[in-house]
């Protein structure tokens, strides 16, 4: 986090912003790595924050907060706060963040894409699903202490291969071909059986678990600590 | 708001008008999911995509009422979604090709216009690309996990295939291709060579799947906006100012 100018009022700004919460996670919006720069010039302070997911609903509490905690800064007489699309990653949590999140059951990826259990220091940790509890988060599994665990999802950094999947957006620069890729049916095949549609009114399909194991292993390229086990 | 000729603001509006619609089918079909997780999946892509849509509409409407307003109050007529977004699938196979073709072709097409000059709408389509790949991964596994089923759900998708192509097809370019690639700094004719290589990519995707990509004619009645912007509204109405 960067603090420029407004001297002593702005480096308060930032000290009190080390209290913010956010509302779905007990750690520090600074410790989460969504505070990248505090400005304080003539009393008007000025936050500018990254969003983790940019459908975070919390954003707006997390704004308001900001703008109550800057208000109680003395000298401080407004203050402005910018979101910017700014490519948050799980690399902007701190140390101390982690083991906040940690207390919780919430693993942070480390740089290396390990995930170790926050219960039991395993690291072997399968993915369950690539969609958890809230936007920024997937579900996993420790297989040592049998306990569920949720995992942080971090997005690729500019520039690297997320995946086997291909099309999406890239860093501005010379055109890339679009490659589209899917999992061939002999990968579908080999978990026995797929899903038969499904059919609100009529339960649950027959073979559906087969095919979440395949959606398993298919999230396992975008997560590499998936495929662990 | 904006006016119409605006390439910039039309790409913008088009472009989130897609988002809130996806948003809303996603998050509507939540709960019908054979399983928890494949509900938990689509109520997470759906508020995604709603997300997508506050960023885009705030990029032309700054002031979170107004896009409210814009949102809500809007005549139908003056929604700019692609047919694609306007359809509103009940059945799996529906929305499993709605989505898969509605995010290779927002992935093909983000691709061509993350080379804009605007820095700021690069960066945000860039973030917007990494939060979707696991939208693209979470489609593709399910078309091929659901042909792979057997013989009458390959068909099935087929037919949902051939329902959804059409729309697809025609709602790959936004309405002036050259008006946005002008307001962009794009080269002339990007846009038309992102769609040509996107629908080979998705035939050739779908063959080893046993699918065929079939040329046919975009059906009126897949045209739902109407059924959506009353859900929305009645929403809406029960909470005004949430946006």
């Amino acid at each position: 986090m960067a603090v420029r100018s407004g001297r002593e009022a702005g480096a308060e700004v930032a000290r009190a912003l080390q209290e913010v919460e956010d509302p779905e996670l007990p750690v520090s919006i600074v410790d989460l790595g969504m505070v990248r720069a505090v400005t304080v010039s003539a009393g008007a302070a000025v936050v500018e924050l990254v969003p983790t997911f940019l459908a975070c609903p919390a954003l707006w509490l997390v704004e308001s907060e900001v703008r109550e905690r800057a208000a109680g800064v003395p000298g401080v007489t407004q203050c402005q706060v910018i979101w910017r699309p700014g490519g948050w990653t799980g690399a902007d949590v701190t140390e101390a963040g982690r083991a906040a999140l940690a207390g919780v059951g919430l693993v942070v990826p480390g740089d290396d894409g390990t995930v170790r259990c926050p219960f039991c220091g395993s690291a072997e940790v399968t993915a369950t699903s690539a969609f958890g509890s809230a936007v920024c988060r997937s579900a996993a599994f420790c297989t040592t202490c049998r306990t569920p665990v949720e995992v942080l999802k971090t997005k690729a950094p500019a520039g690297a291969a997320p995946g086997p999947v291909e099309a999406a957006a890239g860093p501005p620069g010379p055109a890339q071909p679009v490659e589209l890729r899917l999992i061939p049916r002999a990968a579908s095949a080999a978990t026995g059986s797929a899903p038969d549609g499904y059919e609100p009114d009529g339960g649950a399909p027959d073979g559906y678990e087969a095919a979440g194991a395949a959606e398993t292993r298919r999230a396992g390229a975008l997560m590499p600590w998936m495929n662990r086990s | 708001m904006t006016a119409a000729g605006d390439g910039w603001a039309d790409l913008l509006i088009r472009l989130a008008d897609d988002d809130l619609l996806t948003g809303h089918v996603l998050t509507s079909m939540a709960g019908w999911g054979p399983e928890l997780e494949i509900n938990i999946a689509l109520s997470s892509m759906g508020q995604d995509e709603i997300g997508h849509a506050r960023r885009l509409y705030a990029l032309v409407i700054p002031d979170p009422a107004d896009v409210e307003r814009f949102v809500y109050e809007r005549p139908a007529a003056d929604f700019r979604a692609s047919p694609l977004a306007r359809t509103y699938p009940r059945e799996w196979e529906a929305l499993l090709a709605r989505q898969y073709l509605g995010e290779t072709a927002d992935a093909a097409r983000a691709a061509v216009l993350s080379q804009t000059t605007r820095a700021g709408f690069a960066a945000l389509l860039q973030e917007m690309g990494h939060e979707q790949r696991y939208h693209l991964d979470f489609w593709s596994t399910w078309l091929a996990a659901t042909c792979g089923r057997s013989a009458a759900a390959g068909e099935r998708v087929q037919n949902a295939l051939d329902q959804m192509w059409p729309l697809a097809a025609v709602s790959f370019l936004p309405d002036s291709p050259d008006a946005t690639e002008s307001a962009l700094g794009l080269p002339g004719g990007a846009l038309e060579a992102a769609r040509r290589d996107w629908a080979a990519a998705v035939q050739q995707a779908c063959e080893p799947l046993g699918l065929q990509v079939h040329e046919g004619a975009v059906d009126p009645a897949q045209d739902q906006l109407d059924v959506m912007l009353g859900e929305m509204r009645y929403v809406y109405a029960t909470a005004p100012g949430s946006w």
